[in-house]
């Protein structure tokens, strides 16, 4: 017991393994709530709840036979409804709707009364959308039954195929197996709800990756870190020896990541239980239509149950694994890299085999499959082992029987026989003998020279800038050329090219020249059509070649033109000579959401990763106290690592913007830089003629100056928490969450401010980021040259 | 002893692997037509960009509305490909959901089809797949980085037509002017170059080969489009290509006239000509090589005419299509021409489906109904004799 408490109390000790746990959770939380809100698929569903759940209360209140009729009855009044309100604002003339009104009220009386009660009360299409949902959810009801009662029949009727019925094949095995196994189901009462709520809820995956990170965390703290240490091998000599401390190890893991877990995901379930509704939980689980091919005969309430167990043990099975891992491998970082294969591996398999590929067991039999939404107990699946259908449940049997048998037997032997010296870094010799090779490495240098040293090769960052560089030389080589689908697509670049640039009056010449050859090809079907000396095959092949030009060219002059008279007067309310821009390569130079995106997130990751340790270097290594007493002081120093992050940030920013920039150049020219932005499809709410070039380096700026005010705050929490991966977390919630969420909004995006005509509210971000940077660096300063002896952290 | 084992084993492996040669000669050989490992012919009222019915060992495979369909050819019952009883066959979780598919082929045990590009490949390019029998084992093939549309199986090849569009190389995929070729890829191999069947030197602009369908030891195909040297001089040229020396030749008959469209009658094949000056249509008959063409018959220039192993169908389809004549009317003859059947078809019931024919069982009909449900009907040729007139479809799958 005195190990499992030691064990409890070093993992929950580590700060890292608490804020991101709590972090994580918020994150959950908020991330549930903002994502599901804001599903465009079920948008109007949402705001509509209200209005959905008092029709549901009133019709669960009758007999299911009453209320589909009553349904239906309303469904048509509100048809009768929508026509006589039609015809009331004139769309009928009076004798049509005279007639109309008379035919409902002669063929449906009841809902003619029904309709209007409707318009009495106001047309609400809230209410319709709400009757018409609650109607399907109803039919569900009968649609159960019949899927139930026929299976048998339908599998009988299958087996009458050939290509079904040969003996022995997995075809035929999984048809006979199938209706016995939901047998028991007949009889199942359906209820109709608010489903919304609960498959939000149970196919929400953020949660299944924030936990599974904290399953790493866990195994980290609790089997690296002391082996790194060393003192994993003064283990040995203690009473209990090692087999006792590993199964404390595994247990803590074990109960570690069921507690939180649970927390998780019933926080998941609280969340979406207060925003959006569970429903009736007492239901049965084949209520809601997307558990139809659910075969577990539970309630909404079990099948929760069931849902939050299967996540427990799937991931308690999956730390196992991660736990023999970490044993069985002396090296951390070796360690990582083959978590990362394996991880890799499943996560690829999970997504890109086909669910009937041959080697389809790879995709179920996958920790990906068990961790995702209701895969495994809210449908029904058979796996092919031997042409026989294997239920996919006792594959999930057989996994956690792997893990918590077999991975357990095997770290535990792993723990006991192996020796626990770590090996810190498998070419540690050969580094070591080059850096004593290297003059630069062995002799004084100054502070800056001090600060390049700890920041680009002991704490790595050169390597993460040389992968930035294949990166950049990637996006540089990339060919970006456009693509055309079509030959329209084709012929309006062909236009561009000879017009593009300010319309003149050779242009204007040109495309009534283009307007006048396609007139004359219309008058060329006609003649050919009214030929009589041709034949039919003759005329169809003529007008064959004819249709193809001006399917092709035809076309793509037509969008030319569409965009000559968009061009033109957009002109004359600025008052500037329209100008002619490729619309697919402006579109692709300035209005590419994602490629915005990829960079600026990117942009931050790099500088979270390779900068949160900068300020907190001295204070890992405890050497914070020994600063003040230097010559050069403190002031200098903060300057000096200023300047270092300073240099990083510019070089990741260099190789993350320019060689896309280059590639622009290189593949389309300089000449659209020079166009008026304005004249850009998409960009004519500008209001300005400021030239693409321009804006351009207006936006390079904005994203400039937030960088630079993320970048200080960075750097203030890498001195304010003295831990690189403390500030590493709390720097990635502050920044990288807000690119997530805004990764939702496409129109969150810079170029944004240009099309709705706001240029101006680039200059207030570039102002308001760069006076946020000073603040904040400022607050570093005081910070760093501050700070006494006595608040070192270890005190001394 | 041990090297002499060795030695043994090298020779009979070196042999072997000269077996393998040999079977792929006999792949290709072979004077008659086995729809199991041949191009399938499938005669259809319009539109030959769209195969989307095959013929297998057991029945009859077609596709609608991104879903694959099984029609028994003993009981002429249809079903979705799927074995799967608590599935209703309306989601992309339906093991016969094969999602949109430009058209599909079947092939020694195989159903293959062609897609649009997945996600990986922004959805671009041609995408095969090939599944087995009963809708299992799902793979990919190949990835084409270019539109397929054109292309058949036969006899372990996959034929099909490539057009490199003038600045291919600048990303154009589009273009009034293109080189296009006739390429072919082992079925059982990975995706490697292909090799070259046929380049259509004779024309550029506009150029396009379609309708490529292979019979025997030869390839057919239409290359349209006008002329490499002279861009107002229009081309239209039938091509047959001997398969194993790929030497091409054009399917003229003395006088001239085009030969175009085979279908096969027992081991002959019918091809059809250009319209007289007297407006009527010739079909002539050749052997399985396609040589030796005699006149077969001659029908009237809103007629056409198609066979299938045993039956010739002459039909008013293009009076239909004009607009010229109101009623589909079908005369059926045996091989001596002999009229055996003469029914109609209602025009309104048929007017937006199409007529499938691929062998002598059944006509296939596969259709949307008018709320959006996959309709699949037949007609049953062993009624042909007692039609008495009108032929009533049976609906094998609603």
């Amino acid at each position: 017991m005195r190990i499992i408490g030691a064990e409890l109390r070093k993992l929950f000790t580590s700060r890292l393994f608490v804020i991101c746990l709590v972090l994580f959770l918020i994150v959950n939380a908020v991330g549930f709530y903002f994502i599901s809100a804001n599903d465009e698929m079920y948008e109007y569903e949402l705001r509509i709840s209200d209005v959905y759940n008092a029709e549901l209360e009133k019709y669960l209140a009758m007999d299911k036979e009453t209320a589909k009729a009553e349904l239906a009855l309303m469904q048509q009044a509100f048809q009768i409804a929508s026509n006589l309100d039609s015809a009331s604002s004139g769309k009928y003339e009076a004798e049509h709707m005279e007639s109309m009104i008379e035919s409902f009220k002669t063929e449906s009386p009841e809902a003619f009364a029904k309709a209007q009660e409707i318009i009495s009360e106001g047309f609400s299409v809230e209410k319709l959308t709400a009757i018409n949902i609650l109607a399907n959810k109803f039919n569900h009801i009968d649609q159960y039954e019949v899927f139930i009662e026929e299976m048998q029949a339908r599998a009988d009727s299958q087996l009458k195929f050939s290509i079904f019925s040969k003996p022995g094949t997995f075809a035929y095995n999984n048809i006979a197996k199938t209706p016995s196994d939901f047998e028991h189901l007949k009889g199942t009462e359906i209820t109709p709800g608010f489903d919304l709520g609960l498959n939000f809820a149970t196919t929400f995956e953020l949660t299944d990756y924030l936990t599974l990170f904290l399953v790493i965390l866990v195994c980290i703290t609790l089997y690296s870190v002391e082996r790194e240490k060393g003192l994993t091998i003064l283990v040995k000599s203690t009473p209990f020896g090692r087999v006792e401390t590993l199964f404390a190890k595994l247990f803590v893991t074990a109960v570690t990541v069921a507690g939180f877990t649970v927390i998780y995901y019933v926080s998941t379930l609280v969340v979406s239980e207060a925003s959006f509704g569970l429903g009736d939980l007492s239901r049965s689980i084949q209520s809601v239509p997307e558990f139809m091919n659910c075969n577990l005969k539970v309630s909404v309430f079990e099948y929760l149950c069931l849902w939050v167990v299967q996540k427990v043990l799937t991931l308690c099975g999956v730390s196992m694994i991660f736990a023999l891992l970490f044993t069985l491998i002396k090296s951390t970082n070796i360690t990582y890299i083959v978590l990362a294969l394996l991880l890799g591996a499943e996560f690829a398999c999970f997504n890109f085999i086909d669910p009937l590929a041959p080697l389809n067991h790879f995709k179920y039999i996958n920790v990906f499959y068990f961790l995702s939404g209701n895969g495994l107990f809210g449908s029904y699946l058979n796996l092919n082992f031997f042409t026989q259908p294997v239920n996919v449940l006792w594959t999930y049997l057989g996994f956690l029987l792997l893990c918590f048998g077999g991975c357990t037997v095997a770290s535990a032997l792993a723990f006991s026989k192996q020796n626990q010296f770590g090996v810190k870094n498998p070419l540690g010799k050969f580094t070591d003998n080059i850096r004593r090779k290297i003059h630069i490495f062995s002799h004084n240098t100054t502070v800056f020279g001090g600060e390049c040293f700890k920041h680009y090769i002991s704490s790595k960052a050169i390597l993460v800038l040389l992968v930035l560089l294949f990166f950049a030389y990637g996006n540089f080589t990339d060919d970006i050329n456009i693509t055309y689908s079509s030959g329209a697509d084709v012929a309006y670049a062909a236009y561009m090219n000879e017009l593009q640039g300010e319309v003149t009056e050779e242009k204007i010449k040109f495309l009534e020249n283009e307007q006048a050859y396609f007139d004359s090809l219309y008058l060329e079907i006609e003649a050919i059509n009214s030929d009589t000396t041709l034949t039919e095959d003759e005329k169809n092949m003529k007008i064959m070649a004819i249709e193809n030009i001006l399917d092709t060219r035809g076309k793509g002059f037509e969008a030319v033109m569409l965009q000559y008279s968009t061009i033109t007067w957009v002109g004359e309310e600025l008052g500037v000579t329209p100008h002619f821009i490729n619309k697919n390569i402006g579109t692709k130079l300035m209005a590419s959401s994602s490629r915005e995106w990829n960079n600026f997130t990117l942009l931050m990751v790099l500088s979270v990763f390779t900068l949160s340790g900068i300020f907190a270097y001295e204070h890992k290594r405890e050497m914070s106290k020994l600063i003040s007493a230097t010559q050069k002081g403190k002031g200098k120093l903060f300057f000096a690592k200023l300047g270092v992050a300073s240099i990083t940030y510019t070089i990741i920013y260099i190789l993350l913007y320019l060689p896309y920039m280059v590639n622009f150049i290189k593949t389309f020219g300089t000449d659209i830089f020079g166009e008026p932005l304005v004249f850009l499809e998409s960009f004519q709410g500008m209001g300005n003629d400021m030239r693409i070039l321009g804006a351009l380096i207006l936006e390079s700026f904005a994203h400039i100056f937030i960088g630079i005010a993320a970048l200080s705050f960075i750097l203030l929490m890498s001195e304010k928490l003295k831990s690189t991966v403390t500030a590493m977390t709390v720097s990635t919630a502050v920044t990288l969450i807000p690119c997530l969420l805004i990764y939702f909004d496409m129109d969150l995006r810079l170029f944004a401010f240009y099309q709705n005509g706001k240029p101006w509210m680039l200059i207030v971000i570039v102002a308001s980021s760069a006076i946020i940077s000073l603040l904040l660096l400022a607050c570093n300063f005081i910070t760093f040259t501050g700070r006494t002896l006595r608040r070192c952290k270890n005190g001394a | 002893m041990l090297k002499r084992s060795l030695a043994i084993l090298l020779v009979a492996l070196v042999i072997l692997s000269f077996t393998g040669c040999d079977n792929i000669n006999e792949v290709t050989s072979g004077d008659s037509y086995n729809y199991v490992t041949d191009s399938q012919m499938t005669m259809m009222g319009s539109d030959p960009y769209l195969i989307d019915v095959a013929k297998g060992e057991k029945g009859y495979y077609s596709y609608k509305s991104k879903f694959i369909y099984f029609t028994d050819s003993e009981t002429f019952e249809s079903t979705p490909l799927c074995f799967k009883p608590n599935c209703l066959h309306n989601s992309d979780t339906c093991n016969a959901f094969i999602g949109a598919t430009y058209s599909i082929a079947y092939n020694d045990g195989y159903i293959y089809y062609n897609q649009s590009g997945d996600i990986d490949h922004e959805h671009l390019g041609v995408q095969f797949y090939r599944m087995k029998s009963d809708g299992t084992g799902k793979e990919k093939l190949w990835y084409f980085d270019y539109m397929v549309m054109e292309w058949t199986i036969h006899r372990g090849y996959l034929y099909y037509v490539y057009e490199m569009y003038e600045n291919a190389d600048q990303g154009v995929m589009a273009s009034e002017n293109a080189d296009v070729y006739v390429y072919r890829q082992k079925l059982d191999e990975a995706q490697s170059n292909p090799e070259e069947v046929y380049f259509a030197k004779e024309v550029y602009k506009h150029s396009s080969i379609t309708c490529p369908v292979a019979i025997g030891n030869n390839l057919y195909f239409n290359v349209n489009g006008f002329s490499r040297e002279d861009s107002k001089l229009r081309v239209d040229n039938y091509m047959k290509v001997n398969l194993t020396t790929f030497e091409a030749q054009c399917m003229k008959l003395k006088d001239g006239r085009t030969m175009v469209y085979p279908t096969l009658l027992g081991n002959d094949l019918i091809f059809q000509t250009a319209k007289k000056s007297d407006g009527n249509i010739d079909y002539y008959k050749t052997d399985f090589n396609g040589e030796n063409p005699e006149l077969f018959m001659e029908v009237s220039e809103n007629e056409r005419l198609f066979t299938d192993d045993t039956f010739v169908y002459v039909n008013n389809e293009l009076g239909i299509r004009m607009g010229t004549d109101d009623v589909w009317n079908f005369k059926v003859y045996d091989s001596e021409l002999k009229e055996i059947d003469n029914f109609n078809l209602d025009l309104n019931e048929y007017r937006d489906s199409r007529l499938l024919c691929l062998d002598d069982k059944i006509f296939l009909f596969i259709e949307e109904s008018n709320i959006g449900e996959t309709e699949i009907s037949i007609l049953d040729k062993s009624e042909l004799g007692s039609t008495n007139g009108n032929w009533e479809r049976k609906i094998v799958y609603n």
